[in-house]
């Protein structure tokens, strides 16, 4: 890189231009959200074309809804009645925004989303490879295949818990041959891991971080998904039930591990919390606190496996 | 105690030398860390030569270098108070410290000034920008700049 030297001896303001040069600049807009680089474009032409650099637009991130100037409030579900303001919103940043250099795309995770605005996303954003999508939302079938079979490069998704995986994952399997990653932010069960098997064939990267884990689910993946590397289960909950008694067996990732599960070393790697004296996270858990109750954790395990 | 403080030489564009603390420096500077390592720093004759820059911002990165070296075990609260201080600059001095801090691969200083003059830019109109950043030229055709005014009214 070439370094330039200014030298000046006159006490007056400089121009910034004349001593920064693109990478500078490129570097101090890394700091600023889509909005104050939209003000950013049109302060000069050099600003311009710094603020167009593909650095700058890799990533997508709406968690800046919640703050000023579109507060959208930190509640599961909010602007439900307000997808137009929504629209609008989702609209204007899209307009703003350098759309062909955006790889990784995360929606705002408390807003309400609806098949308008997952489609207006996927029909601005084709070069997507990320996709992390919001804890709520209302998708039709039709409206997740459409938005799948236009983000034909996609490589990781996100799936939270309103997401029906009998909606997503057919499509996934038909169009995203290149899909590696998932991520999953809901219980793990043997559906998920029926449909993986069945569409995601070629998936190396799962994480399960922090959600409750079916044994048998995860067991089933490890042993069809050959191509499987790293597995991530720091801070979850891996429940089974070993036989047809109503016994229910917990572990921590941890002590999974312990566990000298011949399945989990054929993996590259596999991901747990690091302490030797549990993770203080895990054990919380464990005991109940902070997280579940421990009646309400065993309705959930048998809701699982009763499932199967 | 152990051996003396080993010290290295650094000459600003005015030809002026200082001498700082070879840790000081290492800690802080990925370019004389890796000259330090690769040999390339003889410490009998070399000097290292910083063309780009002048004393006084020299002065100021090794102040920098110095503070964060003996007081890191500080509490956040003071290095920050230190640093606003510090950065406590007119714009000139900003845009030289930002290339010094550049040109020696400080990462901490640079990330600090990045988010200073981040600060500057936040929440600002862009007629505001201009005035700040003296940018005289913007380079736009008159149509553009009219196109834009029009457009976005609010940026302004």
């Amino acid at each position: 890189m070439k370094k330039k030297c200014v030298k000046s001896n006159n006490n007056d303001a400089r121009n910034i231009n004349d001593v920064l040069y693109y990478e500078l600049l490129v570097n101090i807009f890394m700091f600023l959200n889509v909005v104050e680089l939209a003000t950013v474009s049109r302060v000069c032409k050099i600003w311009r074309e710094a603020r167009s650099d593909p650095k700058l637009w890799h990533k997508l991130d709406l968690s800046i809804l919640c703050n000023k100037p579109f507060n959208i409030p930190r509640m599961l579900g909010s602007w439900k009645d307000s997808s137009e303001r929504l629209t609008k919103v989702l609209r204007g940043i899209l307009t703003l925004s350098e759309v062909r250099h955006i790889r990784c795309f995360v929606f705002n995770y408390y807003a309400y989303l609806k098949d308008e605005h997952l489609l207006l996303v996927a029909e601005r954003t084709p070069n997507l490879k990320m996709l992390v999508l919001p804890a709520i939302c209302n998708l039709s079938k039709e409206a997740i295949e459409h938005a799948i079979s236009l983000w034909v490069g996609l490589e990781s998704i996100t799936i939270t818990r309103m997401i029906n995986h009998k909606d997503i994952f057919p499509a996934i399997g038909k169009y995203c041959k290149g899909i590696t990653g998932l991520k999953f932010t809901i219980g793990f069960e043997m559906d998920h891991a029926r449909a993986l098997i069945e569409h995601t064939p070629n998936l190396k990267f799962l994480s399960l971080q922090s959600i409750i884990v079916s044994f048998r689910a995860l067991r089933c993946v490890l042993e069809n998904l050959k191509h499987l590397e790293i597995v991530n289960i720091c801070h979850s909950l891996i429940i089974d039930k070993p036989d047809t008694s109503n016994r229910v067996v917990l572990y921590t990732s941890h002590q999974l591990q312990h566990h000298q599960w011949p399945l989990l070393h054929r993996l590259r790697k596999i991901l747990t919390c690091q302490s030797n004296n549990g993770c203080a996270i895990c054990k919380n858990r464990m005991a109940g606190q902070n997280y579940l109750t421990k009646k309400a954790l065993y309705e959930i395990v048998n809701k699982l496996y009763d499932h199967e | 105690m152990g051996s003396p403080v080993k010290k290295i030489m650094l000459c600003s564009s005015e030809k002026e030398i200082f001498s700082v603390e070879e840790q000081v420096m290492v800690q802080h500077s990925v370019i004389i860390n890796n000259m330090i390592e690769d040999g390339s720093y003889n410490h009998e004759e070399s000097k290292i030569p910083l063309d780009c820059v002048d004393s006084k911002t020299l002065k100021k990165v090794i102040d920098y270098c110095t503070h964060h070296t003996h007081h890191h075990n500080d509490n956040q609260e003071d290095l920050e108070a230190w640093d606003a201080q510090f950065l406590n600059v007119d714009s000139n001095g900003l845009y030289d410290l930002l290339m010094a801090a550049n040109y020696l691969e400080i990462r901490n200083l640079l990330d600090l000034i990045y988010g200073t003059i981040k600060n500057m830019i936040k929440g600002k109109k862009i007629d505001e920008i201009r005035r700040i950043f003296n940018i005289k030229d913007h380079g736009f055709t008159p149509e553009e700049e009219e196109q834009n005014r029009k457009e976005y009214p609010h940026f302004y």
